[in-house]
C-alpha cells in the first residue's frame, strides 16, 4: 500500500530538479524582458535586429585548418517565433586587406543575400517580398531550412521558448558553477540537443548544438551572446546582446555587433510563394553523366561539381569525390561502370575546401589511397577521427585508416601506358593547397575553383585574378593543354581560358 | 470538507456561468435576436491579474503601474493576427508603426472610423434600422459616435457615387440571428489598428454580431484588395450585457491634442 501511494506521489510532484529547471528557465526569459503583464506571460513574438561585423565562408580557409575567411557585412534580421520564420537581409563586402580563402572570395562588387526560411520552406529573395513583387525572383532553397531554423531557435529568445517548450525533457546542471539547460529541439529540428549556458545575471550567454557535417561528423556549433542592452530605438526593456559570435568548427562564422533592434515589430511577415510551395521538398536524385574526353579520360558532371576518371592498364585514377557520401558513392558507380573490373587505386583531392573534400571519406572506405597536397594530410588525418555518430557516413560504418599519397610541388602517376601529372598551383589567394592535374599525352588539364567557364554565348566578365593565375602556372609549367575538364562549369579548351584572361 | 464544498460550489457557478452565456438571444418583436442593450459590461477589479480573457492587463510584471506602458505596449504588439500587406507596401507599415505617436490619427483627436470602433457600447434595434452608440476614448477614436445602419433590404449606393468617410456606408442583414453589417465608402485616413495599419478607399468591412446570453460578439472580416494579399479576419471581440437596467453611456471627454509636440521618444502610449 505504502509502495502505491509512493508511486502515485512520484507521479503526481514533479521532482525539484524539474521544478527548478522551469524556475530557471522563466527566470531567464524574466532577465531578457520577455515577461510581461500581471499573468507574467512571454510576450515576445517577434525581433528586429541590425548590426554589422563579418560572416565567414565555413570551410573555405585558405589553408588546412586555418580560420574561415571573413566577409564584411551590413546583417538585418526579422525573426518571427509564432511562425517559426526568419528573414536574415546582409549585403557581404570585401574585408580590408590581402584577401584570401574561399566562399566567393573576392567579390566583384557588395553582394545582398536575403534567405528566409517559414516552418518547413526556406527561399532565397532578390528583393524583401520577392514572389509577390514584379521583377522580383523567390529561388526555392528547400535544403536550407533547418539550419535556418536552427539559427533562429539558437537566438537567446528562441533558445528559452524551445527549453520552456521540451518540459520535463529540459535537464539543468551546473557546469563550473554556472547553470546549463540541456534538451531536444521538437519538429523540423527533432534529433538535435540544444544546450544554453546562463550568465550570472541568468542571461542567456552560450547556445550550443550539435549537427551532422560531411567532413567534419558531429559538428558542434557554438554561439555566444554577449553585453545585453535594451538597444530599441523605441525602449521596450527588453534586453538583447550588443554581441553576437558564433563558430563552427572552431573558427567564428558570424561575429556581429547590434546596433539597434525592435522587440515585437508588428510588421514582420513571411508569405511563402507560390512557386517555393510547389518546388519539391526533397533534393533531386544525385545524377552523374559520363562523357568520354580523350582515350581513357572521363569527364563525369550531372551536378555543381564535377570528377575526372583516368584509366590505367590496372586501376583507375579518380579526380576529386566531392560534397558528401551521396555524391561519392554515384560517382564511384559511375566510374565501375564507365571502367569495370578495374579498382579505383587513387583519388586525387583538388583542394581541402569542404566542398571538394566532402565525398574523399566514402572513397577512404572503398579502399582507395588518397593523394592531396602534403599539407593537407595532418588536417585530413585528424577531422576524419572525429565521431560521426549523428549520421553515420560509409567510413564510420566501416571504419578504415586512410592511406595517403601526397604531392609537395609536383607528382607523377604513371604505368608507361597512361601519365597523370599532379602541380602545386602557385600564386593562389583561392587555396595554398591547390593541385591541377594534367594528363600530356591527351594534352587535358583538370582544375578546380580557379577558372570556372561561363555558359556559351554569356557576356564577357573582367578576367578574374585566379583565372589570369592559372594561364600564368600553365605558362610557367610548359603544359601543352589542348582541353579543360573545370571541376565546376563545363568541357572547354584552351582557347575558350586565352579568352577568359583576355589573350 | 469545507473544502470540497468550496470546490464543488465553484464548479456549479462556473457550470451556471457557461450555461447563461451558452444560452439562446432572446427574441425581438420581429422574431429577429434581439441585440438591444448596453453591451459595457465590466469586470470588478481591472487592475488585478486575472485570468479572464476579458480583463485588463493592468497593471505589469512588476505588479506596479510604473511599466504599465510599456509592457502594454509589447504585450499589444505581440498579437500574431496581424492583416497580410502586400510586399510593396511592408516598409510603409513599418514606417507608420515606429511613428505612431505622430501617425496614428487616434493620437490626434481623430475618430477611429469602423473597424477600429469596435463593437458598439449601445444598441438600439428596430425593424428597419439597427443604431450602435460608441464611447469612444483613446485608441478607439476620439467623441460619442453613432452609427445608423439600415437593415431594410436597401442595397449599397455606387462606391463612386459615396464621399469617403471615416465610418462609410452600412448595410444590415440578418443572417439567422446574426446580424451582418457591410460597409463600404471608406475615406483612407483611418488605421484597422495601432501598428499602423492602414487602408485605402477601397476597403470593404463585414461584422458579424451575435448574441450568446449576456454576451455580444463581434467579428469582423476586412477586405482591401488594393492593399492586402487576402482578406483580414480580426480578434473575435466579446461585450457583456451591462445588467443594471438604468446603465446609461458617459459623456466621451472632449479631445484637444496637446502632448505630441512634447513627447521626445518614439516610445508608444
Amino acid at each position: 500500500m505504502y509502495q502505491v501511494i509512493a508511486v502515485v506521489a512520484a507521479l503526481a510532484v514533479p521532482s525539484l530538479s524539474a521544478q527548478d529547471t522551469a524556475a530557471t528557465i522563466k527566470a531567464a526569459e524574466y532577465a531578457l524582458g520577455m515577461i510581461r503583464g500581471p499573468a507574467r506571460i512571454d510576450a515576445i513574438n517577434t525581433m528586429e535586429y541590425w548590426g554589422t561585423g563579418s560572416t565567414y565562408a565555413f570551410g573555405q580557409a585558405y589553408r588546412p585548418d586555418g580560420a574561415w575567411p571573413a566577409f564584411k557585412v551590413t546583417y538585418h534580421a526579422s525573426l518571427s517565433f509564432t511562425a517559426s520564420a526568419m528573414r536574415v537581409d546582409i549585403t557581404r563586402s570585401n574585408p580590408d586587406g590581402l584577401i584570401q580563402g574561399g566562399g566567393g572570395l573576392p567579390l566583384a562588387a557588395p553582394q545582398r543575400q536575403i534567405q528566409v526560411v517559414a516552418g518547413k520552406f526556406a527561399w532565397n529573395e532578390s528583393v524583401p517580398g520577392a514572389g509577390f513583387l514584379p521583377n522580383s525572383t523567390a529561388t526555392p532553397a528547400p535544403g536550407a531550412a533547418t539550419d535556418r531554423l536552427l539559427q533562429l531557435w539558437s537566438m537567446p529568445f528562441g533558445a528559452l521558448k524551445m527549453a520552456e517548450r521540451a518540459g520535463a525533457n529540459a535537464k539543468m546542471t551546473m557546469e563550473g558553477g554556472v547553470q546549463v539547460i540541456t534538451f531536444p529541439l521538437p519538429g523540423d529540428l527533432a534529433g538535435i540537443t540544444a544546450k544554453v549556458t546562463l550568465n550570472a545575471k541568468k542571461q542567456v550567454e552560450k547556445v550550443e548544438t550539435r549537427t551532422d557535417n560531411p567532413v567534419l561528423g558531429d559538428v558542434v556549433t557554438e554561439t555566444t551572446y554577449t553585453d545585453y542592452k535594451d538597444l530599441g530605438e523605441i525602449a521596450s526593456d527588453v534586453q538583447f546582446p550588443a554581441h553576437i559570435l558564433k563558430k563552427q568548427g572552431g573558427f567564428p562564422v558570424l561575429d556581429l555587433t547590434i546596433s539597434k533592434t525592435d522587440p515585437n515589430n508588428p510588421y514582420v511577415v513571411f508569405p511563402v510563394p507560390d512557386n517555393v510551395e510547389k518546388a519539391p521538398q526533397t533534393p533531386p536524385p544525385v545524377k552523374v553523366d559520363t562523357q568520354k574526353v580523350a582515350d581513357g579520360v572521363w569527364y563525369l558532371t550531372g551536378g555543381t561539381h564535377h570528377s575526372v576518371a583516368v584509366e590505367f592498364r590496372n586501376y583507375v585514377a579518380l579526380v576529386e569525390c566531392p560534397l558528401n557520401d551521396e555524391r561519392a558513392v554515384a560517382v564511384l558507380d559511375a566510374v565501375k561502370k564507365a571502367i569495370p573490373n578495374k579498382p579505383i587505386r587513387y583519388v586525387v583531392n583538388s583542394h581541402q575546401h569542404f566542398d571538394h573534400l566532402g565525398g574523399l571519406r566514402a572513397c577512404v572506405a572503398e579502399g582507395a589511397t588518397i593523394v592531396t597536397q602534403a599539407a593537407n594530410q595532418p588536417y585530413y588525418e585528424k577531422i576524419w577521427a572525429m565521431p560521426h555518430t549523428l549520421s553515420p557516413d560509409r567510413l564510420a560504418k566501416a571504419p578504415k585508416k586512410p592511406v595517403f599519397e601526397t604531392v609537395a610541388d609536383k607528382k607523377v602517376i604513371t604505368d608507361g601506358t597512361r601519365t597523370l601529372e599532379l602541380y602545386r598551383l602557385q600564386g593562389s589567394n583561392h587555396t595554398d593547397t591547390m593541385l591541377l592535374g594534367y594528363l600530356p599525352k591527351e594534352r587535358v588539364l583538370i582544375e578546380a575553383d580557379v577558372y570556372t567557364p561561363a555558359p556559351p554565348n554569356a557576356a564577357a566578365a573582367p578576367p578574374a585574378k585566379e583565372t589570369m593565375n592559372l594561364n600564368d602556372n600553365i605558362k610557367r609549367l610548359n603544359l601543352d593543354v589542348q582541353q579543360i575538364t573545370p571541376l565546376h562549369g563545363r568541357l572547354v579548351t584552351i582557347a575558350d581560358l586565352r579568352k577568359a584572361v583576355g589573350q | 470538507m469545507v473544502r470540497s464544498l468550496t470546490v464543488a460550489v465553484r464548479y456549479w457557478a462556473m457550470v451556471a456561468a457557461l450555461a447563461a452565456a451558452q444560452s439562446p438571444a432572446p427574441r425581438a418583436a420581429d422574431g429577429h435576436a434581439d441585440l438591444s442593450g448596453v453591451w459595457n459590461g465590466i469586470v470588478a477589479n481591472p487592475r488585478a491579474p486575472s485570468t479572464d480573457p476579458l480583463a485588463s492587463n493592468l497593471p505589469s510584471r512588476d505588479g506596479s503601474l510604473a511599466n504599465y506602458e510599456r509592457d502594454n505596449t509589447l504585450l499589444r504588439r505581440a498579437d500574431p493576427n496581424r492583416p497580410l500587406y502586400k510586399a510593396q507596401f511592408w516598409e510603409k507599415v513599418r514606417e507608420l508603426d515606429q511613428s505612431s505617436n505622430d501617425a496614428d490619427p487616434s493620437y490626434g483627436c481623430m475618430p477611429a472610423g469602423v473597424p477600429r470602433i469596435g463593437p458598439p457600447d449601445k444598441i438600439v434595434q428596430t425593424p428597419k434600422e439597427m443604431i450602435f452608440l460608441y464611447v469612444s476614448p483613446g485608441a478607439r477614436g476620439w467623441g460619442d459616435q453613432y452609427r445608423v445602419i439600415p437593415i431594410d433590404g436597401r442595397a449599397h449606393t455606387p462606391l463612386q457615387e459615396l464621399d469617403g468617410t471615416w465610418k462609410g456606408e452600412s448595410i444590415g442583414r440578418w443572417e439567422d440571428d446574426t446580424l451582418v453589417v457591410d460597409t463600404i465608402g471608406f475615406n483612407d485616413t483611418s488605421w484597422l489598428d495601432y501598428g499602423g495599419y492602414f487602408h485605402s478607399e477601397n476597403m470593404h468591412v463585414i461584422e458579424r454580431i451575435r448574441r450568446e446570453g449576456d454576451r455580444l460578439i463581434w467579428q469582423t472580416t476586412v477586405e482591401d484588395p488594393d492593399v492586402l494579399m487576402k482578406p483580414w479576419v480580426m480578434n473575435p471581440r466579446v461585450q457583456r450585457l451591462n445588467p443594471d437596467p438604468k446603465a446609461t453611456l458617459p459623456e466621451t471627454l472632449p479631445c484637444v491634442e496637446k502632448d505630441l509636440s512634447h513627447l521626445v521618444t518614439k516610445e508608444h502610449h
